[in-house]
């Protein structure tokens, strides 16, 4: 080995991680043919685990061993087929194999894995286990021919850290003796959370492994990490499909395990307050608020500690939108509150901005349309100076909201056009997606429901990419109410259920309260109780 | 077996993940270091002296030897002239969500296929038929069975699944116990379907067992038992009714457990045994065998020679010690793994794994043994949750564990140990849990306050 030159770092961390890997590659290199051997490998971020398995298979390759890497991509329950599926390759006849080989032969060398393991492959008595069969038949180990080394990675999608009961686990507690059948060294790489919950979650698996390898962060790689998901444009984020927004939140969680583990010095510090920003952001596109709310407060803490008086504003100006969306209007006035008295003795215009359009949002929701408009021009103007495209779309937005509310749609139309044209340049999908659902009603009250029907359908459609629950609630809530102006009160009930179900889910009360009156209404309508109700 | 020379056959020598079978020359007998009472011995006697049917519980760490001593069991009852019945409740059932009516189809169905295979006793055919109307039955209306027989009459036909020549009840049960294993949609309907008629269950399943046991009787054989290891992997949960998934088994569905008519070993969790339950599991189950660590200190203080001598011995059978280890990195192995023969395995594969291999003879020297360790203590502190530090302080200092959920859990992750001088037995914390710094200063202030330098 030692003649191979690494392109590796000479910092202390990679140093330490070297030789965890080196130990690593001896656990493997030395397991016997045919033996299943349990090996847990810690490493938060992927991108370093990508790294490190690469030099892995550079190590073992003089030991003649083969480092199949399987890549689980989304949440599996059942590791075992998922591997054994992998290890399948296209369909060759089986061939009764010299299964229980006792030692390696040296002389015999790889070849196509294919080659290397005809028992995997269909037909092999391992393919159609048959639990209710009494006669345990003699068991195959999978790598018959050794080399071989099962490297698996992804699996932190399966054990996300808000599921109560991941299903893997139970999977592996439970299975453990299957494992065994795979017949060769298997190295499961694990973020420390997950780590964490499979000793605690699965003891008897766990209780199999024979070696936790740690691998430390190694700063240059967490860095790289950090550039790409904690410091993308905010409307860059906001635009990713749900399962992208996902990923995206696991990536961030494994990033700031690394930076915990890489100390508390101010710029450790600074950078998991701005992890845990990106977090709360993804989890309020999502419409997981409560989790939003506790990945906001935690930056607040570290903002307030590290005297970062603007990181301060803005984070406060975020909570109070969770606030907002969860309907307690009053903890959101008072959080704005804060907020701007913050940005206006620094002076600090863009803060100012956007929580005056916020504060216009609620005064509007109060009814309250004067206050409301001016406070929307007022931050429109600041927009306008500093030339903040996405959020003069929002304001234009807002006001256009006020115009049709007013009964002007000339003047809705066109504002809602502006922001609407803004948006698309910006490929701001959610504000795209608010906005058609906005023209929508205008249309709808104005009696077009075909046209109406066509924006719906698109508003809805970008809404699901994006995972946006509140959205789509509002969007499955508005098709309702223009399925009863045309009479399908059935299909209107139905939508509203659905509506419902994703309502209450996100817990504003006034939203709830306003779904299920229109939910009452309508069965009331259908049961033909009260005919000819008002409608809303 | 050629006791491993190089530290890549000691690497696989000492593979934490594989049990002993019976018999196997690797097996060093522990009982005198584990506590005055043989458990096998035990049990056997539990068996061999009782006029009626016994049902007992077998308990003890994971890890800590208990399939292996249930083997041991089994040959011994076979010695002593009894056919015998050994399965993994893993293998035929799912322990992730398991009630007892599940458990006795499972024993129903390994009672009639491994007399049929194993000691080759093909029941009455008039009498499986009788209780394959029974289970008929309950299970399906006229048309449902109808459509099940020719499933199963097709599958017997076509040699699918059990041989040819199997009776139908066999593949009955065989698909019975298939599709609850597998959460089939069919599980509740079958569970809803058998729980009022549970008596019923166990007489039909009695009637197998009685019949079988007379022929074997006939062969000369003294009875008839059952010994069902794994079932204390069964996942702890918390039930509506407001019991836990192990009281439900054990507890409240202990006397159906207990009503076969035969002997029965069943395995239970250890942390069943001191669980706010544990009276009422005494009075269900009063003989409970427990297989206690290999002690390796005293509770007054001070090694317990006899003890480490064992645990090397175990070593010794796998691993030539002298050309591999120094004389102080075996013994401070077998003090670190607290007498839990796996982590020793885990001990001696963490110090194979950073041993230097270019220095020979004795690679595994003192420095290389501390190495391993520093790992098993790490791994140790992942499992622990903050809170059961001081508790885990007031263990070591007394000895005693609370019948409460805490301590449940300590004795379920092993960071808390059970040994025996004798009843009663004596807890103590792992010794790798001994050397994290947060259970330190939890010693700390716990000996303060009770007044301890």
């Amino acid at each position: 080995m030692s003649e191979r030159k690494w392109d590796w770092p000479d910092t202390p961390a990679a140093r330490q991680n070297l030789e965890t890997l080196s130990a690593l590659a001896r656990a493997i290199g030395m397991a016997a043919a045919g033996r299943f051997v349990l090996l847990l490998a810690k490493c938060n971020v992927p991108a370093q685990q990508e790294v490190l398995a690469e030099q892995l298979r550079a190590m073992l390759e003089p030991l003649d061993v083969e480092l199949v890497e399987v890549d689980v991509a989304g949440a599996v329950s059942d590791l075992l087929s998922h591997l054994k599926a992998h290890l399948e390759p296209s369909g060759r006849p089986h061939e009764p194999a010299e299964a229980h080989r006792p030692e390696p032969v040296e002389a015999h060398r790889p070849e196509p894995v294919e080659a290397r393991h005809p028992e995997l492959v269909e037909g092999s008595p391992l393919v159609q286990l048959q639990p209710a069969t009494a006669v345990a038949e003699p068991r195959v180990p999978y790598s018959a021919y050794p080399p071989l080394a099962l490297s698996v990675h992804g699996l932190a999608a399966s054990f996300r850290s808000d599921d109560p009961h991941p299903p893997l686990l139970a999977h592996l507690n439970l299975g453990r003796e299957c494992y065994r059948e795979l017949g060769c060294p298997l190295v499961l790489w694990l973020p420390d959370y997950a780590l964490t919950r499979l000793a605690r979650e699965a003891p008897d698996f766990w209780a199999w492994r024979s070696g936790v390898f740690e691998f430390v962060p190694q700063p240059e790689m967490a860095e790289s990490a950090l550039r790409q998901v904690a410091y993308e444009p905010e409307l860059v984020t906001s635009s990713l499909d749900a399962a992208a927004k996902r990923e995206r939140l696991m990536l961030l969680e494994q990033l700031l395990a690394d930076y915990r583990e890489l100390g508390a010095g101010p710029r450790e510090q600074d950078v998991q307050a701005d992890i845990l920003w990106k977090m709360g952001g993804l989890h309020q596109d999502l419409g997981e608020y409560e989790a939003g709310r506790q990945a906001y407060r935690e930056a607040l803490e570290i903002k307030q500690q590290l005297g970062d008086r603007a990181g301060v504003a803005q984070t406060l100006h975020q909570l109070g939108n969770v606030a907002y969306l969860q309907g307690d209007y009053a903890e959101a006035r008072r959080l704005y509150g804060e907020s701007l008295d913050i940005a206006q003795q620094l002076g600090n215009r863009a803060g100012l901005a956007a929580t005056l359009h916020q504060l216009g949002m609620l005064a509007q929701g109060q009814g309250d349309y004067v206050e409301a408009r001016r406070l929307y021009q007022e931050s429109l103007d600041i927009k306008q100076e500093m030339g903040d495209h996405a959020g003069i779309a929002a304001t234009l937005h807002q006001l256009g909201m006020l115009a049709q509310a007013q009964g002007d749609y000339a003047e809705a139309r066109r504002l809602y056009g502006e922001s609407l044209d803004i948006a698309q340049q910006l490929g701001n999908r959610a504000g795209l997606a608010t906005t058609l659902h906005q023209l929508g009603m205008l249309a709808q009250d104005q009696g077009d429901y075909a046209e109406a029907r066509r924006l719906y359908q698109e508003s809805f459609d970008i809404k699901q990419q994006l995972g946006d629950r509140a959205g789509i609630a509002i969007t499955l809530a508005q098709l309702a109410l223009l399925e009863e102006a045309e009479g399908n009160l059935e299909r209107a009930l139905d939508l509203t259920r659905q509506a419902q179900e994703i309502i209450v889910s996100l817990g504003n009360p006034e939203h709830i309260a306003r779904i299920q009156q229109q939910r009452t209404r309508l069965e009331e309508k259908l049961q033909g109780a009260t005919p000819g109700d008002h409608h809303g | 077996m050629q006791p491993a020379r190089t530290l890549r056959d000691a690497y696989n020598a000492a593979d934490p993940a594989v049990p002993l079978p019976s018999g196997d020359p690797r097996y060093v007998d522990c009982t005198d270091v584990r506590g005055e009472r043989d458990v096998v011995q035990q049990m056997l006697k539990t068996i061999t002296w009782s006029a009626s049917n016994t049902a007992q519980l077998l308990t003890g760490h994971r890890g800590c030897g208990k399939s292996t001593e249930l083997l041991r069991l089994k040959a011994r009852l076979e010695e002593a002239g009894y056919a015998v019945i050994y399965f993994e409740a893993d293998e035929d059932l799912d322990v992730n969500d398991i009630i007892y009516s599940d458990l006795l189809l499972g024993m129903a169905r390994r009672i009639e296929s491994q007399l049929r295979q194993e000691h080759d006793i093909a029941l009455d055919p008039k009498l499986l038929e009788n209780v394959q109307h029974w289970f008929a039955e309950v299970l399906y209306t006229e048309d449902g069975w109808r459509q099940v027989q020719r499933e199963l009459e097709a599958e017997a036909t076509l040699g699918v699944g059990l041989p040819e020549g199997v009776p139908i009840l066999a593949r009955l049960l065989a698909r019975v116990t298939g599709q609850i294993k597998t959460g089939h949609d069919v599980r509740e309907e079958i569970r809803r379907k058998l729980d009022p008629q549970i008596s019923l269950l166990i007489e039909n399943v009695n009637l197998l067992i009685l019949r079988a046991t007379e022929r074997l009787r006939r062969q000369g054989r003294r009875g008839l038992v059952l010994l069902i290891d794994n079932l204390d992997r069964i996942t702890l949960r918390q039930l509506d009714t407001g019991r836990t998934s192990h009281e439900a088994l054990y507890v409240d569905h202990g006397e159906q457990l207990r009503a076969l008519a035969c002997h029965v070993v069943y395995t239970v969790p250890i942390s069943m045994v001191y669980s706010p339950m544990a009276t009422q599991l005494k009075a269900v189950f009063p003989h409970c065998a427990v297989v206690p660590m290999v002690k390796v200190a005293r509770p007054e203080g001070g090694g317990y020679a006899e003890g480490l001598a064992r645990l090397q011995e175990m070593l010794a059978r796998r691993i030539d010690l002298d050309a591999l280890f120094t004389g102080e990195a075996v013994e401070h192995l077998c003090r670190t793994c607290g007498g839990h023969p796996r982590d020793l395995m885990r001990l001696v594969t963490y110090a194979c794994i950073h041993a230097p291999a270019e220095r020979w003879p004795r690679p595994i020297d003192l420095q290389v043994a501390r190495r391993a360790e520093a790992e098993l203590v790490e791994e140790y502190s992942r499992l622990i949750p903050e809170a059961h530090y001081p508790k885990l302080a007031r263990v070591h200092l007394r000895h005693v564990v609370e019948n409460d959920a805490d301590h449940q859990l300590m004795l379920y992750n092993l960071s808390v140990l059970e040994y025996l001088n004798g009843p009663p037995p004596w807890h103590d914390v792992h010794p790798a849990v001994r050397c994290l710094p947060k259970f330190e200063e939890a010693l700390k202030r716990e000996r303060a306050e009770m007044g301890l330098a």
